[in-house]
C-alpha cells in the first residue's frame, strides 16, 4: 500500500518535470506571431488581470516562462491556452514596476519542442482605476432585447450585474457616468418600459424625469461637473438609417440636439441660446476637470435625413460658473470640421485638464457606425491636435474614457472582427504619447470566440458602484419620479 | 391466471399505441417544429458551453436537453428523442406509483403525465429540457422515497430541494411536494409537520435567494423552466400538477385504506385527465405555424417548385404564408402572372416588418426575402435583429446567413467568427468548415456560384434609408442590375398592393422596357388598364405594351357591374375576385393576429 502510494506520489512530483522542456538548451526559431490576444510589447498596469491568451496555431502543450524583476512565472499547459494563476501574476506584475515581464513560449508540436523569442510586457508604475462599467448588447440596430451594464474588477475577471434586461426585460439601459470616475455619483437612463433617468447620490437613488417644457426629448449622453453639482445632458432626437451597401451598416442621426446642464440642487435645467441654438445641432457635452468650461461637438443643421452625410461637427467650448450656473456670451471653436471636411465627436478631457480625445469621421456624431471613425488627441495646452495612430485601426474606434490619473484610457473599437465592438486600453504618457494599446483581458481566452455581444460605453469607476439590480428596479418601476423644473432666473 | 396475462396486456396496449401515435406525430405531422427548435439553440460540446448552463437554474437538464435537441436537425430525430425520453418518463412514472403502493392498472394513470408533456411540446416554448427535468425529479422523489430511515430521509429531502432547484428548475416543486405528500400521509411522527414546514420554507427561500446569482425576477425564479420558457404557463406545469394529483390520490387511499374508494376516486379522476391532456393537445399544436415552418424548410433548400405547390396545397390566408407563396412565384417568374391568385395581405405579403411589435418567429424569417433579392445589407439588420430576439440570442440559421453576407460583403471577420462557432457543433460543422475555404479567398469566391452570384446583383452604390424605405432599395437594386428580374416584379407588385397605381405606372415605364412591343403579364395588365379606365392615363400612354383581348373585354365588363350596382363588391367577388382590380377596389386589410389559433386574415368585399 505505501509502496503504491510513494509510486503515485513520484509520479505526481516527477510528471510535471517530464513535460518541461529543456529551455535553456533551445534555440529560439523565430518571434512568437500566433498568439490571440495580441498582448506583445502592450504597456500594462501593475494592478491589471492577468494577460491570458491562447497560441493560434495547433499546438499539444505549452511551456511558458514569465519573468520580471522579482518573480518568475514556469508552467506548463496542455492544449493552446495560457491561463496564468492570479496570485502569482500579480505578484509578478507588482514586482516589476516600471520594468519588462520576459515572456518566453515553447510549444510542443507532435512531441517536438519549439522555442519562440521572448517577447516583452511593459509594466508600467501607473495604477488602473479599480473597475471598468460598460455595457453589453448584441450588435444590431433599432432594436435590442438582452443588454446589461455590468461593472468588471480591473485587478481580477470578477464582474457585478448593475442592471440587466432579465430583470427588467423590454428596457434599454444606456450612458451610465459617474462624477470624476467615482460612482458614489452615478446617472444612468433608462427606455422604453420603465424609462427615466436613474440618479444615485451619495447611496440615494432616485428617479427623475428630465423633460421639461422646454425641451423636446428626455435627457441623454450626461457628463458630470467635477463638483458633482451639475450634470450636462444632451437632448437628442434619433433616427436610425441604414446603409444599402459596404461595411457601414447603420448610422444614427441625430435630427436635431440641443445642451443643457442639470443643476441638482435646484433640480433645474438650464441651458443657453449657444447651446441650444435651432440652427445648430449641439451634442456630447463635456466639462473640463476645473469645471470652468463645457465642451462639446457642434454642426451646421442640414436637411436631414437626406443630407446626413453632410453633417460635420466641430469641437467647440463655452464657459461655464459653477456658482452662479450660467455661460459665456462666446462660443470657442478647438477643432473645427470646416477646415477639414471632418466630423469631431465625443470630446473627453482627461482629469488633469492636459489633454482631449475625439473621435474622427467623415461624418455625424456617433462614430461607432463609422468604420473609419478614430481616435484624435488634442494638447489643451497648444491646441494642436493629431491621430493616435498607436492605437487606432482599420475599424470603428468609439467611445473613450480616461482613468482618474489621466495615465490610462478605455476605447472601444471593432477591430476584432469588423462587427463586434469591445474593450481596449492604452497608457497615455505627461506628453500625450500613447502606448500599443491591449484588449480587456478574460479569463479564457476563447471567450471571445463564442461570446455573442458587443462591449460598448467604457467608463472607468476607482469604486464599486453601491447599488444592485433590484433596488434599480425597484425603484425604476415606482410611480414616484422627480420632475425636473425649467430654469428660473438665478 | 390467462386472465390476469390478457388483463396486464390490454392494460399495457393503450399505452403502446399512444407511444406509437406520439412517434409518427411528431415524426411525421409535427417534424418542422422540431427542426425549428433546433435552430433556436447551438449545443457546442465545449467547456464553456456547460458553464454558460450553470449561470441560470435547471443547468443540468438545459444541457442535456440542448445535447439531445441538436439532434431535431436530423429526420425523424426529433421524434426518436420525445419516444425515448417520454418511454423514460412513463417507466419512471410507473415506477413512482408501484412504489408508492399503487398496484391496480398502473400503466394507465402513469401516462397521463406523458400525455400532458407531449401536449406542452406541441409549442416551441416547451424545450425537451423541461422533459428531462421532470425525469430527474422524479429519479429523485424515488431515492428518496427509498430511503428507510426517517431521520436520514428528511435529511436528504432538505439537501435535496435545493439540488434539484439548480439542475431541474422549476420542477424541483413536484420533488417538494411529493416529500411533503409523503411525510404527511406516511409518517406518524409527532414532528411531521415540523417537517412539511421545512421543506415548503426551503423550497420557497432558495428560489428567492438565487435570484440575484440568476438575474432573474422573483416569479421567474419560482417557476423556472429554461431559457425559453421564461414566462411559465400553466400547461407547461400541467404534467407535473396532474402526477401531484394522482400521489396525493394513491397516498390519502392508501392512508384510509379503502379499496374501495380508490377505484372510485381513480375512475373519475383519469377520465378527466385523458379529456384534459386531449384539449392541450388541441390548443397547444399549432398547425397553421407547422405548415409554414414546412414551407419555410423547403424554401431554405431552394426548392421553390415545391414550396409553390405546398402553397397551393395549404391555401393558407395569412402574411408568412404569403411571404413565402410570393418569394416563390418571384423564384419561378411566376409572381405577376399569378400575383392576384393567391391571398394578398396588401405588402406586407412581400416584406415582413422588422421591429420589436413582431414576435421572434417572424423576425427570424424576415431576412430571406432580401437575401432573395440581393439587398444584403437588410438581410443583415433583419438576421442580425432575429439573433436579438431570438429566445436565447443564438441562433444556427441566422449565423448561417450572416455567414452567407459577410462572406458576400468580404466581411470575412465576422463571417470567421460565426464559423467557429458552428464548427463546434455536431450537425453544422461540415457546413461550416466548407464555408471557411471562402475566407480571405477571392479566387475561392469568385469559383462558388451563390457568392459571384449575388455579389453581381447587390446595390452598385450606396444610399441612406429608413427602415422599412422598401421602395427605394428595390429602385436600387434595378439600377445597380437591371437584370434582376426578382427585383423588379417585387418593386411593381410592391405598388400594385399598395394601390400606388402613379407609382405603379411610372416604375413599370421604367424598368420594364423592351425594344419590341412587349406582351405583359395578367397583373401588369390589369394595373395598366385600371389606370386607364380611372382616366389616369389613355391607351395611347402605353401603346408599347400589347393587351389580351379578353383582359379587355374583361375590364369593360367588371367596369359595367360595378357602375349598375353602386360599387358593391358582392356582385363582383364571384367572377372578378382574383382580379387586381378587385383587390385595388375592396382589399381591406384586416388587422392579423398573432399566435395560434389567431383567424386567418381576410381581405373582405365591402366597400
Amino acid at each position: 500500500m505505501n509502496l503504491h502510494l510513494f509510486a503515485i506520489l513520484l509520479f505526481v512530483l516527477v510528471q510535471p518535470a517530464c513535460n518541461r522542456p529543456d529551455i535553456e538548451n533551445l534555440e529560439p526559431v523565430s518571434d512568437c506571431q500566433d498568439i490571440f490576444p495580441d498582448y506583445k510589447e502592450v504597456t500594462i498596469p501593475p494592478n491589471i488581470a492577468p494577460l491570458n491568451f491562447r497560441m493560434t496555431g495547433e499546438c499539444d502543450r505549452i511551456y511558458i516562462v514569465a519573468s520580471g524583476k522579482n518573480h518568475k512565472i514556469e508552467k506548463g499547459f496542455s492544449g493552446n491556452r495560457i491561463i496564468f494563476p492570479e496570485k502569482k501574476w500579480q505578484r509578478l506584475i507588482d514586482g516589476s514596476k516600471n520594468d519588462t515581464v520576459k515572456i518566453t513560449i515553447c510549444v510542443n508540436r507532435a512531441g517536438e519542442w519549439t522555442r519562440y523569442r521572448p517577447f516583452s510586457v511593459f509594466v508600467g508604475e501607473d495604477e488602473i482605476d479599480e473597475f471598468l462599467v460598460y455595457r453589453n448588447l448584441m450588435p444590431g440596430f433599432q432594436n435590442w432585447n438582452q443588454m446589461g451594464i455590468y461593472q468588471r474588477s480591473l485587478r481580477s475577471f470578477k464582474v457585478k450585474t448593475v442592471l440587466d434586461s432579465r430583470v427588467m426585460p423590454g428596457t434599454c439601459m444606456n450612458c451610465h457616468s459617474f462624477a470624476g470616475n467615482d460612482p458614489v455619483n452615478m446617472v444612468m437612463h433608462l427606455r422604453e418600459n420603465y424609462g427615466g433617468t436613474l440618479l444615485f447620490r451619495n447611496d440615494r437613488l432616485e428617479k427623475i424625469s428630465t423633460r421639461t417644457d422646454k425641451m423636446f426629448a428626455n435627457a441623454a449622453l450626461p457628463y458630470w461637473h467635477t463638483s458633482a453639482k451639475y450634470i450636462a445632458f444632451s437632448v437628442n432626437r434619433i433616427n436610425q438609417i441604414f446603409h444599402a451597401t459596404g461595411t457601414n451598416r447603420a448610422s444614427a442621426v441625430d435630427l436635431r440636439s440641443d445642451i443643457f446642464v442639470y443643476d441638482i440642487e435646484r433640480n433645474e435645467m438650464i441651458t443657453s441660446p449657444l447651446l441650444s441654438a435651432e440652427e445648430k445641432l449641439e451634442t456630447f457635452p463635456c466639462f473640463s476637470p476645473d469645471g470652468r468650461t463645457l465642451y462639446f461637438s457642434s454642426a451646421d443643421m442640414k436637411e436631414l435625413p437626406g443630407e446626413y452625410s453632410k453633417v460635420r461637427y466641430s469641437i467647440c467650448s463655452v464657459s461655464f460658473d459653477e456658482n452662479s450656473g450660467t455661460f459665456g456670451s462666446v462660443t470657442d471653436t478647438l477643432v473645427s470640421s470646416f477646415l477639414t471636411g471632418k466630423s469631431y465627436s465625443i470630446p473627453r478631457v482627461s482629469p488633469d485638464g492636459g489633454f482631449m480625445i475625439f473621435t474622427v469621421s467623415d461624418f455625424g456624431s456617433f462614430p461607432s457606425f463609422n468604420p473609419e471613425s478614430d481616435l484624435y488627441l488634442l494638447d489643451l495646452g497648444s491646441k494642436e491636435y493629431c491621430s493616435m495612430d498607436v492605437i487606432n485601426s482599420d475599424y470603428t474606434e468609439s467611445y473613450c474614457s480616461w482613468s482618474s490619473d489621466s495615465r490610462w484610457v478605455a476605447f472601444s473599437s471593432r477591430r476584432m472582427d469588423g462587427l463586434f465592438m469591445n474593450i481596449y486600453f492604452a497608457f497615455i504618457d505627461k506628453n500625450g504619447n500613447a502606448r500599443k494599446p491591449f484588449l480587456l483581458p478574460q479569463k479564457d481566452p476563447d471567450f471571445h470566440d463564442s461570446f455573442l455581444f458587443s462591449f460598448n460605453v467604457p467608463e472607468f469607476a476607482v469604486n464599486k458602484i453601491g447599488t444592485n439590480p433590484y433596488r434599480i428596479r425597484r425603484v425604476a418601476r415606482s410611480k414616484a419620479s422627480v420632475q425636473v423644473k425649467p430654469e428660473s432666473s438665478h | 391466471m390467462k386472465n390476469q396475462i390478457k388483463k396486464r396486456k390490454a392494460d399495457g396496449l393503450l399505452p403502446g399505441l399512444l407511444f406509437a401515435l406520439a412517434f409518427v406525430f411528431f415524426c411525421f405531422f409535427y417534424d418542422h417544429h422540431l427542426f425549428f427548435s433546433e435552430q433556436l439553440q447551438i449545443f457546442m460540446l465545449t467547456s464553456d458551453h456547460f458553464i454558460s448552463c450553470l449561470s441560470k437554474p435547471a443547468f443540468l437538464s438545459s444541457w442535456t436537453g440542448d445535447f439531445l435537441t441538436q439532434f431535431f436537425y436530423l429526420k425523424g430525430g426529433g421524434a426518436f428523442v420525445i419516444l425515448i425520453t417520454s418511454l423514460i418518463l412513463w417507466l419512471i412514472v410507473r415506477e413512482l406509483l408501484l412504489k408508492t403502493g399503487y398496484e391496480k392498472k398502473v400503466n394507465l394513470p402513469s401516462i397521463i403525465p406523458v400525455l400532458l408533456t407531449w401536449a406542452a411540446l406541441g409549442s416551441i416554448h416547451y424545450p425537451v429540457s423541461v422533459l428531462i427535468s421532470f425525469i430527474m425529479v422524479i429519479a429523485f422523489t424515488l431515492v428518496y422515497f427509498r430511503i428507510r430511515t426517517e431521520r436520514i430521509r428528511i435529511i436528504t429531502g432538505a439537501i435535496l430541494i435545493p439540488l434539484l432547484y439548480v439542475l431541474a428548475g422549476g420542477y424541483f416543486w413536484f420533488f417538494t411536494f411529493a416529500i411533503i405528500v409523503h411525510v404527511l400521509f406516511r409518517s406518524d411522527e409527532k414532528a411531521r409537520f415540523i417537517y412539511i414546514a421545512l421543506f415548503a420554507v426551503i423550497a420557497i427561500i432558495v428560489p428567492l435567494l438565487l435570484k440575484g446569482f440568476y438575474l432573474l425576477t422573483a416569479w421567474q425564479s419560482l417557476t423556472y423552466l429554461s431559457e425559453m420558457t421564461l414566462r411559465s404557463r400553466v400547461i407547461d406545469y400541467l404534467p407535473v400538477i396532474s402526477l401531484i394529483i394522482i400521489l396525493l390520490l394513491v397516498f390519502y387511499e392508501g392512508k384510509v385504506k379503502r379499496q374501495d374508494n380508490r377505484s372510485v376516486l381513480l375512475v373519475l379522476i383519469l377520465p378527466v385527465f385523458y379529456v384534459i391532456s386531449g384539449l392541450c393537445f388541441a390548443t397547444n399544436t399549432d398547425f397553421r405555424m407547422e405548415k409554414i415552418l414546412r414551407l419555410d424548410r423547403e424554401a431554405s433548400r431552394n426548392r421553390w417548385e415545391r414550396v409553390y405547390e405546398l402553397s397551393k396545397k395549404y391555401g393558407m390566408r395569412n402574411r408568412l404564408s404569403a411571404y413565402y407563396t410570393n418569394m416563390a412565384m418571384a423564384k419561378l417568374g411566376l409572381l405577376p402572372e399569378k400575383l392576384m391568385e393567391h391571398y394578398q395581405p396588401a405588402a406586407t405579403g412581400l416584406f415582413i416588418p422588422v421591429n420589436a411589435d413582431e414576435d421572434f418567429l417572424t423576425i427570424t424569417l424576415s431576412n430571406e426575402v432580401y437575401w432573395h433579392l440581393g439587398d444584403v445589407n437588410s438581410s443583415q439588420h433583419a438576421a442580425l435583429l432575429g439573433m436579438i430576439f431570438s429566445p436565447r440570442a443564438k441562433n444556427t440559421r441566422l449565423m448561417k446567413r450572416l455567414v452567407e453576407i459577410n462572406v458576400v460583403n468580404r466581411e470575412y471577420g465576422v463571417a470567421e467568427k460565426y464559423i467557429n462557432i458552428l464548427a463546434k457543433t455536431m450537425f453544422h460543422r461540415r457546413w461550416a468548415e466548407a464555408r471557411r475555404l471562402l475566407l480571405y479567398n477571392e479566387e475561392e469566391c469568385e469559383k462558388t456560384g451563390w457568392v459571384s452570384e449575388k455579389r453581381t446583383i447587390i446595390p452598385a452604390k450606396d444610399l441612406l434609408r429608413k427602415e422599412g424605405e422598401y421602395r427605394l432599395i428595390l429602385e436600387l437594386l434595378i439600377e445597380s442590375n437591371p437584370g434582376n428580374r426578382m427585383a423588379v416584379d417585387y418593386l411593381l407588385c410592391f405598388d400594385l398592393l399598395d394601390r400606388n397605381l402613379p407609382a405603379f405606372v411610372d416604375n413599370l415605364v421604367k424598368y420594364y422596357r423592351s425594344d419590341a412591343r412587349l406582351s405583359l403579364p395578367q397583373v401588369y395588365q390589369e394595373g395598366l388598364l385600371i389606370s386607364i379606365a380611372s382616366g389616369r392615363n389613355t391607351p395611347e400612354d402605353f401603346n408599347q405594351y400589347i393587351f389580351d383581348p379578353e383582359n379587355i373585354k374583361r375590364i369593360a365588363e367588371y367596369i359595367r357591374i360595378y357602375d349598375a350596382h353602386g360599387g358593391d363588391g358582392r356582385f363582383l367577388e364571384k367572377d372578378f375576385g382574383n382580379t387586381y382590380w378587385f383587390y385595388y377596389h375592396f382589399a381591406v386589410m384586416k388587422q392579423e393576429k398573432k399566435g395560434k389559433n389567431a383567424p386567418e386574415d381576410r381581405i373582405t368585399g365591402s366597400s
